[in-house]
């Protein structure tokens, strides 16, 4: 277990479709996925995760739909629309850039050393 | 589940089930955790407690998710609604262009005047407490007569229980040489009173005091800042230096501060001299009580009603300067010594178009009318032709207010088009405004942007409610799973009433316009053929001034008069005071033997003239002689009067012989003459009491000539200034016709009616446009109805007939209201009006007359292509 991290802004959104992506979640199963595919190193404000979830929906990025939970509950399921995984892979590639950016600067040596 | 129909059933299902589906997930949520805790072995209540922490506050989140949800369906749907918005107004690009220009000739005429009338009407000066400046003078039908003598404003001073105080100032354009600059600027002479009164200190140096302004009081000048950067570029040392005003030294003593542009709207003084520094130019302006060359203001004393001091002034009887005699009578209280606003300066361009600027914003805002009307019309046409589609909305679930709001985002677009080619179209008829206005009004009735842009985005805002929201409730009260047909012979009839309606609104409306545009243009007509009394068009002018000791000696213009008298070109040739042109001077009559009712109005007007002079300007003379060159002395001791001075006082008795007083002097006047009434200075003026005298020989001078051939008169100028250049040296002429003169005193006539005519068209194309859409869609609509009839043997006349009766009945009732509104304007213009009577009934009867026909013309198109439908081919259709 490493140390929580913080979240940049903006990438909620980005966890959120991630782990929706990999199959269709309830709010707190996606926390879980979260917790699990980040090795528990970000902390996620579980209030939070909310409001955003249906902000992804209303903007058509993710479609919902009532099912019946692993614990035989009614819970509301989240999917990825066909908006949503565009936008997914818009999101990966453009943190991808910046990750690589960010390392590559960080990498960076005083010239002529 | 496609998501179409998902988001069908999203919105079917209420605000109350979100809500408490809502709840559901969120307390899944917190069971979940709770259960994973216990799982993780945290005790029961523990765990619950823990889920809740860690999950943070409960309402706040619910709340975020509120709005997280309303914000994005907001965006969502505006966005939508704007794409659809778009597409709906490019399939239909007649009704977009229609609504876009009338909107953009409605708000940018509307804009354009309110930007006069905001600059010239509404706009304080920028000094201490303006509201409570005050101006004094006559009511006259022209407007306040606010002129004084330099003896009436000591008069005023004297009043100190009601006045706080009392300015004057008087300006001119004079040649000035600055710090090596020589050109014309205005200067302005002001009382000792003007800068404490106003409450204005100096930038640097001082500016007056009551010292300054004294006889033999320091010849003393305040510069004003735009003067003193641009002479001195700001220097301090400019006090001190001297000015030369026309040959005449002024001292610099100060700078007046920046923003300060004096008391004439539109006229800022460069350089300020105190009123006694005139005496360098007329050493008759202090002493002389007939001559009116000061504008004057006064400050009400704090805490005195307006009421209290408007009785008292009146009460004291020293109205104008009008010196306490028994002879004289009381002016009438409602126009003699009025007190009047004077918080915003004084301005001959608002004197003149004050009304008429109030007039054309009531026109223009009745095209704006119009132009919504219209709009309101065609979007009711559209919206029954989209009755289908809306009641098909409604069964896939789209509520009523996202029918509205869709509608609306439709005219918030056409609005918002018409708002900005609306601004940019203001500038022009700003531009065109002042055409009329005059290159006077250019320098300050500048478009003030920032403003506009607020009063246009409400009219915009204003305007798309005002056309858009009637016909969008109407649209969306469609019933869901109502078949088209159904709901065409249901709703509609309903709908089309009130279509109806704002038809005849819009023809009521253009009436109006329409009217008000015959009764300006008549105006006109009337004022371009009456003649004032004078040989209006064969008087020709040339006024002849010298330099200060550089004119001949006195005598030599009268000497140039009498070569031309012998002139075979002229009828007559005389010096004298032009006709109908501006500045006026006036004493009080004192006629022997006549007792003046209480409240009488003993104003004589004066008139200077040379022998000839009636036969120059074509002025007749009833009864009596001329004058003689041997009585051009002063004090004169011969007068002609006017018809309507001999009657004040005379009756129907002779008044030749008759000594009288009329010349602010003790001299006993004697009557020689009587000339017939000649308008004085404004043709719409009513006859007044003028007195003539025969001024003595002069420098200076403004020869009157009336050439035998009117055709040649610019040959007579001509031969004038020949003969002036042939006598004398230096001598600055400035010549032209009286017909200029009178022209130029009728820009404000022409700007009315020009424009109001223009209006007047606008206002019927554009009702014009309304009901030709409305019989278009009726005839579109009926196509079946009238084969059928068609078929059954109906006549083109008879169609024509049923299909053209909606736009008589339309008409015709606009008609029976437009013609009482109209007259009811009349009577509010009438100030602005001249000889034409509000009771005439032609004025109104033609423009109705002219509205129905080419009402009945724009319908008869339709109805006509109804009569030739083919039985057959209309019947299948639908």
């Amino acid at each position: 277990m490493g140390k929580h991290a913080e979240l940049l802004p903006g990438t909620l959104d980005l966890l959120i479709l991630k782990a929706v992506s990999l199959s269709p979640q309830h709010g707190y199963g996606v926390l879980l996925r979260i917790e699990q595919i980040t090795k528990e190193a970000l902390s996620i404000d579980q209030g939070a995760l909310y409001p955003a979830l249906y902000r992804l929906e209303n903007k058509g990025l993710l479609s919902t739909e009532w099912g019946v939970s692993e614990n035989n509950r009614r819970a509301k399921y989240y999917e990825l629309t066909a908006a949503g995984r565009k936008r997914l892979g818009e999101e990966v590639e453009g943190w991808n850039r910046l990750a690589a950016a960010m390392s590559a600067a960080i990498k960076a040596k005083p010239e002529g050393a | 589940m496609t998501s179409a129909l998902k988001s069908l059933w999203r919105r079917l299902v209420g605000r109350q089930q979100w809500e408490r589906e809502m709840d559901d997930e969120l307390r899944f949520h917190l069971e979940s955790r709770a259960a994973h805790l216990v799982s993780q072995g945290v005790p029961d209540a523990e765990a619950a407690r823990r889920a809740r922490v860690e999950f943070g506050g409960l309402e706040s989140n619910k709340e975020l998710c509120r709005e997280a949800s309303w914000a994005a369906r907001v965006a969502d749907e505006t966005a939508r609604n704007l794409r659809y918005a778009v597409r709906s107004l490019l399939k239909h690009p007649g009704f977009t262009a229609v609504g876009v220009i009338s909107l953009a000739l409605g708000i940018g005429a509307n804009l354009a005047i309110f930007s006069l009338v905001e600059r010239l009407l509404m706009t304080s000066l920028p000094v201490r407490d303006p509201q409570t400046l005050y101006q004094v003078g006559r009511m006259k039908p022209e407007g306040l007569e606010n002129t004084h003598s330099y003896p009436h404003f000591e008069t005023l001073h004297r009043h100190t229980d009601i006045f706080e105080g009392v300015l004057a100032w008087s300006q001119w354009n004079r040649e000035v040489l600055t710090n090596g600059h020589k050109e014309k600027l205005m200067v302005a002479f002001v009382s000792g009173s003007y800068f404490p009164v106003l409450g204005i200190d100096a930038r640097i140096g001082r500016t007056f005091t009551e010292q300054d302004d004294r006889p033999g009081g320091a010849n003393v000048a305040v510069l004003s800042y735009a003067a003193w950067q641009r002479f001195f570029g700001g220097a301090a040392n400019a006090v001190g230096q001297f000015l030369d005003v026309e040959g005449f030294r002024f001292q610099v003593v100060g700078v007046a501060p920046a923003g300060f542009e004096g008391t004439v709207i539109g006229e800022p003084p460069d350089v300020m001299i105190p009123l006694h520094g005139n005496l360098a130019f007329n050493k008759n302006a202090i002493s002389a009580e007939g001559m009116m060359w000061l504008h004057a203001l006064v400050r009400l004393k704090p805490g005195v009603p307006l009421s209290t001091a408007r009785t008292v002034f009146r009460e004291r009887g020293i109205e104008l300067g009008k010196p306490k005699r028994a002879e004289l009578g009381r002016l009438d209280p409602a126009t003699g010594g009025v007190i009047e606003d004077g918080s915003r300066g004084y301005s001959d361009v608002r004197r003149e178009f004050s009304q008429a600027l109030l007039v054309l914003m009531a026109l223009v805002a009745v095209v704006l009318l119009i132009a919504c009307a219209n709009l309101a019309t065609l979007l009711f046409v559209r919206g029954a032709g989209r009755a289908g589609e809306m009641s098909l909305r409604l069964a896939l679930g789209a509520s009523r207010g996202q029918l509205i709001r869709q509608w609306m985002t439709e005219c918030l677009l056409i609005a918002a088009a018409g708002g900005v080619a609306g601004i940019l179209l203001a500038r022009w008829i700003v531009d065109l405004l002042l055409v009329f206005i005059g290159e006077e009004g250019r320098r300050y009735l500048q478009f003030h942007n920032e403003r506009n842009w607020i009063i246009a985005v409400v009219l915009t805002v204003a305007t798309s409610l005002l056309f858009g929201l009637l016909p969008a409730l109407r649209a969306s009260n469609a019933t869901p799973g109502v078949t088209l047909k159904d709901f065409q012979s249901s709703v509609l009839g309903r709908k089309r009433r009130l279509a109806r309606w704002v038809l005849t609104l819009q023809m009521a409306a253009s009436l109006v316009l329409v009217t008000g545009a015959a009764l300006f243009v008549r105006t006109l007509w009337n004022l371009n053929t009456s003649t004032g009394g004078v040989a209006r068009s064969e008087v020709v002018f040339a006024n002849v001034r010298f330099a200060r000791d550089a004119g001949p000696p006195a005598g030599t213009l009268d000497e140039v008069v009498e070569r031309l008298q012998r002139s075979p070109l002229f009828v007559g040739v005389s010096l004298g005071r032009t006709p109908l042109a501006g500045g006026r001077s006036w004493s009080w009559a004192t006629v022997p033997g006549y007792t003046p009712r209480p409240v009488e109005d003993n104003i004589v007007y004066k008139v200077e003239t040379a022998p000839g002079y009636f036969r120059a300007t074509g002025i007749p003379l009833l009864a009596g002689r001329d004058f003689e060159e041997k009585e051009r002395v002063w004090p004169p001791h011969v007068t002609v009067v006017s018809e309507s001075f001999a009657k004040h006082y005379f009756g129907d008795r002779n008044p030749l012989g008759t000594k009288v007083r009329v010349f602010h002097t003790d001299d006993q006047t004697e009557i020689i003459g009587v000339a017939r009434d000649a308008k004085y200075s404004a043709l719409r003026e009513v006859p007044c009491d003028v007195a003539y005298y025969p001024g003595v020989r002069s420098v200076n001078g403004t020869i009157l000539a009336r050439p035998k051939n009117p055709e040649n008169r610019a040959g007579a100028i001509e031969e004038i200034r020949a003969a002036v250049t042939a006598a004398t040296k230096n001598a600055r002429i400035n010549t032209g016709t009286l017909e200029d003169v009178i022209q130029k005193s009728l820009r404000r006539d022409r700007l009315v009616a020009q424009l109001s005519a223009v209006l007047g068209i606008m206002g019927i194309l554009i009702a014009a446009i309304g009901l030709y859409g409305a019989m278009a869609y009726e005839v579109a609509r009926r196509v079946r109805e009238i084969g059928i009839r068609i078929a059954l043997g109906a006549n083109s006349w008879q169609i024509v007939r049923t299909t053209i009766r909606e736009a008589v009945v339309v008409t015709g009732i606009g008609v029976l209201v437009g013609i009482p509104t109209s007259m009811v304007a009349a009577r509010l213009i009438q100030p602005l009006l001249f000889e034409v009577s509000p009771s005439d009934l032609t004025i109104f009867v033609v423009p109705a007359a002219l509205l129905a026909i080419s009402a009945l013309l724009v319908a008869f198109g339709p109805a006509r292509r109804a009569s030739r439908l083919d039985p057959v081919q209309s019947i299948r259709c639908d």
